[in-house]
């Protein structure tokens, strides 16, 4: 007997198919729960069936039910750590991912690029590259795949870079991108002993065993206020991952040992040598400090000048010392900015005096004309409808945002720098949300603009900043009445029946067959419930190609596709085929299509000759 | 630009002159020097710096013969060649933290 519990199994699935197929025209964005929630729910039923029936087929079902319920637990628990990414993949997908619907499918990306640093091969980083590229949008949990990509390539940078945006971002993130991003911000951080920002990364890692660990390790060296005391220390050890990694950095806290104090300010160089001998690792605030009120000790010493000036006298030079003492000094002033520069520091660091107040000026004018320069970069590429990849666009948008940030960091009013990013920003932002359908990484740009906007208290742009910030939020672009381009298919001969009728009937049809089918396969009528699987599945194929009919229109950007809810630019990078017939039909195969938008696409022309003429003029560049 | 770079290539130190050393004195250390490369003598190919020791090359010794032969720029560089030098090798930036990085990630890359 076919157990009733595996039939309401096959009924979820259909179901699911069902709902899959109608994404097209609904304009309820149905939420079903998880794949793996209901393959848990499914396998606890099912165990207490074989509790009862020790049949073969329930414990089957179970098995799969199991794995498909536990699948992102067995993935992280097992596979990940073994490192074998495209089994990781293929279960996660087999789970349906997590995170926010848009990012469910690179989540899996993300997982297998977990693996795949734990045993990097060039192989499995092409895989996870190619299923990426056929997404329409990375996303963030895309993002954070593609920079474990690049750090199983051994490009720390690129990976850090794009690390440091996901986890400005916040709560925006996907909690899974977040944590990765934030725990190899503070591993770096750790090993680069910049003990600030591990104090800070840790704030934020909420729960994150071996961010607390960490932080504990780095409070200890630095004889901190709140240090934890050995037992707590050792028991931080205890709870935190990769113990025998760690247990080195424990016993080396646990030594006695004092932090250097800063060299005293004197009339010398001595400080602004130890600041550059132990930069950018383990310089502190105070050491910088140090080296710029010997500089101003420098300055004001009478005798300094007077030395060089002597000495140039015995050189053949009638320069006057002071002179050159200045010059000198502002050789010194310069090395200091940079390496505040280099190092990420605010310029606030620089004590207030002469030398300070230079180094200060310098290094704001410097992040002022950086930031001016990279958000001028954005805004020129948009204007000049020139586009990056995804991976590199979400760089370029992290370089940016970093000069941002810095900037902030260095008390430059949020009005000024607000009216330097604004329009450029908005510009860029606006052309990847509606032709490029970036819409997170857009999403990013526009609440960084939202912030500025607020904090700078532009209150003539609140309402575009809300409103942008808002529309990025959807699916998709809305629906246009009239299309703007040069249309392929006219649909409104159709519309009533494609958008009313029809879907109703066969909706009908496939929930009452499949309902009928489950119940007559229970009362073992095997023929009626065959002809009714029959039914149902015809009914669901009628469904879904009659789903796949939209308006079509070309236009300079690419072929413009309209359902009846979204729209949506196809670039002609991510067209891969035209074909025309039976009679005017146009399919339209994409490489990359949104969620709610099938990769195949139907339209109508006007007649067989117009579909063969648009299928002849497809400007394919060759694909993605 | 390297913060260090300015001490770091001080002439006086490719050089390994003192800073009251001749115009004479410097041309022949530099002749010396450039022929002891030529010849891959091992003690020339490195110079003392306060960051640690440097490697010496033939372009570098010319650059800083060049250098000391204009007074006003000598009389900067003197300035500078006045802080002590490090014999030790200069101290590792990348390798080591990375190491530690990807052990901490159990991480087998970077």
């Amino acid at each position: 007997m076919v157990s009733p519990v595996a039939l309401v199994w096959v009924a979820i699935a259909l179901g699911r198919l069902f709902m899959g197929s109608s994404k097209l025209r609904s304009n309820v964005t149905i939420r079903l729960p998880q794949r793996r929630f209901v393959g848990l729910f499914a396998a606890a039923i099912l165990t207490l069936l074989f509790w009862s029936d020790n049949s073969a087929l329930v414990f089957g079902l179970l098995v799969v039910s199991g794995v498909v319920g536990l699948s992102h637990e067995l993935a992280a628990a097992v596979l990940i750590p073994l490192g074998l990414p495209r089994l990781t993949w293929v279960l996660y997908r087999l789970g349906g991912g997590n995170g926010p619907p848009a990012e469910r499918r690179a989540s899996a990306d993300l997982a297998a690029a977990r693996a795949l640093v734990r045993r990097p091969s060039e192989a499995a980083a092409r895989f996870i590259e190619r299923d990426l590229a056929t997404c329409v949008e990375l996303g963030t949990s895309g993002a954070a795949a593609m920079a474990l990509v690049s750090l199983s390539r051994g490009d720390c940078n690129q990976a850090h870079a794009i690390f440091r945006l996901i986890d400005t971002m916040g709560d925006h993130a996907p909690p899974v991108a977040a944590r990765i991003a934030r725990e190899h911000l503070m591993v770096d951080a750790f090993v680069r002993e910049d003990w600030r920002r591990v104090e800070e990364y840790e704030k934020r890692a909420k729960g994150s065993r071996l961010a607390t660990l960490l932080a504990s390790v780095a409070r200890r060296k630095t004889h901190a206020y709140r240090a934890p005391s050995t037992a707590v220390l050792w028991m931080a050890w205890l709870i935190a991952p990769r113990r025998r990694a760690t247990y080195a950095l424990v016993v080396d806290a646990l030594k006695a040992r004092h932090v250097s104090p800063p060299v005293p300010v004197a009339a010398s160089l001595e400080a602004y040598v130890k600041l550059l001998a132990s930069w950018p690792i383990g310089a502190r605030r105070e050491d910088l400090a140090a080296a710029v009120q010997s500089l101003d000790a420098l300055r004001a010493s009478p005798a300094v000048a007077a030395g060089i000036e002597k000495r140039g006298l015995a050189l053949g030079l009638t320069a006057d010392g002071k002179e050159v003492c200045d010059a000198i000094l502002c050789d010194a002033e310069e090395d200091l900015a940079q390496s505040v520069l280099e190092a990420g520091w605010p310029a606030t660091w620089a004590p207030r005096g002469i030398t300070g107040d230079a180094i200060r000026a310098r290094v704001e004018q410097e992040r002022v004309s950086r930031a001016e320069g990279l958000v001028a970069e954005l805004e020129r590429r948009s204007r000049h409808r020139v586009d990056l990849s995804e991976n590199d666009e979400w760089r370029a948008w992290a370089d940016a945002r970093s000069a941002i940030d810095e900037l902030l960091c260095d008390n430059v009013p949020p009005a000024t720098a607000f009216s330097i990013v604004f329009a450029q920003l908005t510009a860029y932002a606006v052309r990847l949300t509606n032709v490029r359908a970036r819409r997170i990484l857009a999403g990013d740009v526009f609440r960084v603009l939202q912030d500025l906007a607020h904090q700078g208290r532009a209150s003539h742009t609140y309402e575009l900043v809300d409103r942008n910030v808002t529309a990025v939020k959807a699916d998709g672009l809305p629906r246009e009445k009239e299309l703007h381009g040069e249309p392929i298919g006219d649909l409104s001969r159709v519309a009533s029946l494609r958008d009313v009728v029809l879907p109703r009937a066969l909706g009908a049809v496939v929930g009452v067959g499949v309902i009928a089918m489950v119940w007559l396969l229970a009362a073992e009528k095997f023929f009626l419930a065959g002809a009714c699987a029959w039914m149902t599945f015809a009914a669901m194929f009628l469904f879904a190609v009659t789903g796949h009919f939209v308006q079509c229109a070309w236009s300079v950007e690419g072929l413009v596709v309209q359902s009846r809810r979204l729209r949506f630019i196809a670039q002609f990078a991510d067209i891969a085929a035209i074909g025309a017939g039976p009679g005017a039909l146009v399919r339209v195969r994409l490489y990359r299509a949104p969620r709610w938008l099938p990769r195949v696409v139907f339209t109508l022309a006007r007649s067989r000759a117009e579909a063969e003429a648009h299928a002849a003029r497809v400007p394919i560049a060759g694909g993605c | 630009m390297d913060p260090r770079a300015r001490l770091r290539d001080n002439p006086f130190f490719v050089l390994g002159m003192s800073v009251g050393s001749t115009s004479m004195e410097l041309e022949r250390a530099a002749r010396r020097l450039l022929s002891e490369l030529a010849v891959g003598r091992e003690a020339s190919r490195t110079y003392s710096t306060p960051f640690g020791c440097m490697e010496r090359t033939p372009e570098n010794v010319r650059a800083a013969v060049d250098a000391l032969r204009d007074p006003a720029k000598r009389i900067r560089h003197e300035w500078w060649a006045a802080v002590p030098v490090s014999a030790d090798p200069p101290r590792e930036t990348l390798d080591v933290p990375a190491a530690q990085y990807a052990r901490l990630l159990g991480l087998r890359c970077v």
